[in-house]
Order: C-alpha cells, then sequence, then structure tokens
C-alpha cells in the first residue's frame, strides 16, 4: 500500500469501518514507513486536541425559559 | 440525534407542531436548545450571539416548520439552519471573509512528517499558546471545511448527520473532514517544531 492511499483511510481506520486485510495492510505499512506512522500519530493527536479546545459551554436555564415563553407566544399568534 | 428509548420521537413532535401542539414545540426547545447553542457558539466565539442565533433559529422552527417535507430529519435541518444564521452572524458582523476556496486548498500536506511532536509531553500539547494556534487555524479554514471539522471533532456529531445538515454527501463530509484535519496537523507541526530543534534550544 502507497502512503498516500494509507494516510487518505486513516479516518475509517480510527473509526474501525475498514475490512480486516485492510486494516493489516495499514499495519503492516505503519511498521515499514516511519513517516506514515508518525503522520498518523500526530493526525490522530491533531483530532483529539481539537476536541479538547472545546470550552464548556451552556445556555443558561433562564435563557431556555424566556426563549420557551417567546416561543409560546410567538407559536400561537402564528396560527 | 438518535432517540431515546421511550421517548417521543422528534418526527412525532414535528408533526405534533404541525398540527399547533404547543407542548411539542417545548419539548423540541428542552431537546435542541443546548446543541444549537454550542453549535452557534463554537462558530462564532460569541456567547451573546449564539443565544440570539438559537431564537432566530426556534424562530424559524415556527415560520418554516411546515416546508419540512421529511418530518424524521428535523434535527438535520435545524442544525443547517444555525449553521447558516451563524455564517450570517459572522459576515455581517464582518467577523468572517472566507480568504480560500475549497479548491483551492491544495491537498497535498507538508513534507513535514518526520518530526513526530506526539511525544512532547501534555503540558506542551495543552497550552494556551498551542490552543489558541489551533483555535486560529480552524477559524480561517474555508467555510466548508471549517463547519465539517467543528461539527465533527468540537461537536461530536456523526459523518451522517453532517451530510444531512449541509446536503452533501458522507464522502463528502469524510473528504473536507481529512483535508481539514491535515492542514491542522501541518500547521501543529510547524509550531511544535520549535520545542525540538536546534540542538540545545528550547525544551
Amino acid at each position: 500500500m502507497k502512503c498516500i492511499i494509507c494516510s487518505s483511510l486513516f479516518q475509517d481506520y480510527m473509526e474501525n469501518t475498514l475490512s480486516q486485510d485492510i486494516i493489516d495492510e495499514m499495519n503492516t505499512n505503519f511498521k515499514v514507513f516511519k513517516k506514515c506512522k508518525i503522520c498518523f500519530k500526530t493526525y490522530s493527536l491533531t483530532i483529539e486536541l481539537s476536541q479538547k479546545i472545546k470550552q464548556p459551554c451552556c445556555v443558561s436555564p433562564e435563557v431556555v425559559d424566556k426563549l420557551r415563553q417567546m416561543l409560546i407566544e410567538r407559536f400561537f399568534t402564528s396560527r | 440525534m438518535g432517540k431515546k428509548k421511550g421517548t417521543i420521537s422528534d418526527a412525532i413532535l414535528v408533526k405534533d407542531i404541525k398540527h399547533g401542539n404547543a407542548a411539542a414545540m417545548e419539548e423540541i426547545v428542552r431537546r435542541y436548545s443546548n446543541k444549537v447553542y454550542n453549535l452557534a457558539y463554537h462558530l462564532t466565539h460569541d456567547a451573546s450571539a449564539a443565544e440570539e442565533i438559537m431564537q432566530e433559529v426556534f424562530l424559524t422552527v415556527i415560520a418554516k416548520i411546515n416546508t419540512l417535507t421529511n418530518d424524521a430529519y428535523f434535527s438535520t435541518w435545524l442544525y443547517r439552519v444555525a449553521t447558516n444564521a451563524s455564517y450570517g452572524f459572522l459576515r455581517k458582523e464582518k467577523k468572517y471573509t472566507e480568504q480560500t476556496t475549497i479548491e483551492e486548498i491544495d491537498q497535498e500536506p507538508s513534507q513535514d512528517y518526520e518530526y513526530d511532536w506526539s511525544t512532547l509531553p501534555d503540558d506542551i500539547l495543552l497550552s494556551e499558546e498551542s490552543r489558541t494556534i489551533l483555535q486560529g487555524s480552524i477559524d480561517s479554514l474555508p467555510e466548508a471545511m471549517r463547519t465539517v471539522v467543528v461539527m465533527k471533532d468540537v461537536e461530536g456529531f456523526s459523518n451522517e448527520e453532517i451530510a444531512q445538515s449541509l446536503g452533501v454527501s458522507v464522502p463528502a463530509v469524510k473528504s473536507r473532514l481529512h483535508r481539514g484535519r491535515l492542514i491542522l496537523r501541518d500547521v501543529l507541526s510547524g509550531y511544535f517544531r520549535k520545542y525540538t530543534q536546534p540542538e540545545g534550544e528550547g525544551v
């Protein structure tokens, strides 16, 4: 397998949607080509870091309550 | 999003809203307000804008729910409305102008394959500076790529949900996501390189 093909399958490899023979081929590729393995490790870590930059945010219950009231009023006037 | 056991499906709630059932509307708000708010917040980075967008999205629900032909696709339609409203806000505020189109981005990643920064300690990987770099890089991706990266890697949507929300195929989502991730990986590789070279400097 060429590294460029291997790289295009990273996502499916991580999501476990590949057949076992392709997975085996990719694992062999990682063993043989160090650069490809590094690319995969840093690719997965990029995803992990993207997940971690998510700041905890949550709309306050008061805001949802106000929204709900406003929508209910609007809901009836729109009918 | 999936239906939990024992809960009323979105499709039934949507049908009820179409028949004027206000309680169904309340349930939809309860079910989706946080998701819509979070998506808007992570696209705009502005808490008050996210609140406004959330309000606008649910007003759109009331105004246009009768145009929804497949009630089972309600959530993806809702996310699409939220995404459009978020970019509408950013354009109005001139906080976002697309510099590069998705076609202009070179599919080939950089040659920086030899540097394994995955072995760096967490305090470097998760530093404020690296977070800022990553966030800035996500923000400067072309809109179509950025939306997919935020929905998948930040918000945790499935490929199918993203595809339905954006009206594109699953392979298109995967392609944008992969290219976006490679771009981010390259930016991070460039940034983290300072921690290993030259010999005797850095960490």
